[in-house]
């Protein structure tokens, strides 16, 4: 049996850690460019040992493979030991992928928003926001709208499960 | 859907997890079958059945509890 809460929280948290990694890596390109390729390099192998740490938590009954026709096709980070978890992780996902679709608003104004500011910044605008440093904003909110995506499926999963063990 | 797995799984003197072990779920499922909570799919439902020696339709009553 796979400690399913345990199980999302590690995988939230190290999918943390890495986008937080990510994340530092384009903004030291801005500020420490020597340092990049390094940074680059923890951020591939913090990835690449993520993905393999995941992979000996377990094999669950539920998990399937989205290049194969299963039953219960689904994300292959989706694991649950029973049909009751299961429907609870499609539950929260589905849940957590609205609110991430909500909070795509950020973005999406600060996109709109952003060239006009530069714009209207004139010289001081033009030379501080460099395409580095453009490039690193947009990182970032791609960044956020992941983290937003992960910890709301965490919390929306740690509240269904509660909401069902209560009587 | 109303249930009659807790008193006959007390009837049988079994815990909510050696339940669980017998029907290959986990306890906090059986938890949540017996309290209204989560109603099984057909295959749970009949293995659960099998496991408490009960026929399906006498293991769960179909209605909500205020029917």
């Amino acid at each position: 049996m796979i400690e399913t809460k345990h199980a999302i929280l590690r995988h939230a948290v190290l999918d943390t850690v890495m986008i937080m990694e990510f994340m530092y890596f384009f903004w030291s390109r801005v500020i420490i460019k020597f340092s990049a390729g390094i940074i680059l390099m923890i951020s591939l192998f913090a990835f690449v040992w993520a993905q393999s740490y995941l992979e000996k938590i377990g094999k669950p009954a539920y998990q399937a493979s989205i290049f194969t026709s299963k039953k219960h096709r689904q994300l292959i980070t989706l694991e649950a030991n029973d049909e009751r978890e299961w429907q609870q992780l499609l539950k929260a996902d589905y849940l957590s992928t609205r609110i991430m679709l909500i909070s795509l608003s950020l973005p999406v104004v600060t996109a709109t928003m952003l060239p006009e500011f530069i714009q209207g910044s004139g010289d001081f605008g033009s030379g501080f926001f460099s395409p580095h440093i453009m490039g690193s904003i947009v990182v970032s909110l791609i960044g956020y709208i992941f983290l937003v995506k992960e910890w709301g499926y965490v919390f929306i999963y740690f509240k269904i499960e509660e909401d069902s063990q209560r009587f | 859907m109303q249930n009659v797995i807790n008193s006959t799984r007390k009837q049988q003197k079994l815990s909510q997890a050696e339940l669980a072990t017998k029907t290959g779920v986990t306890r906090q499922t059986i938890n949540a079958i017996e309290n209204d909570k989560y109603d099984p799919s057909l295959d749970l439902a009949f293995k659960l059945a099998d496991v408490l020696g009960l026929r399906v339709d006498q293991l769960f009553l179909w209605g909500d509890k205020h029917d």
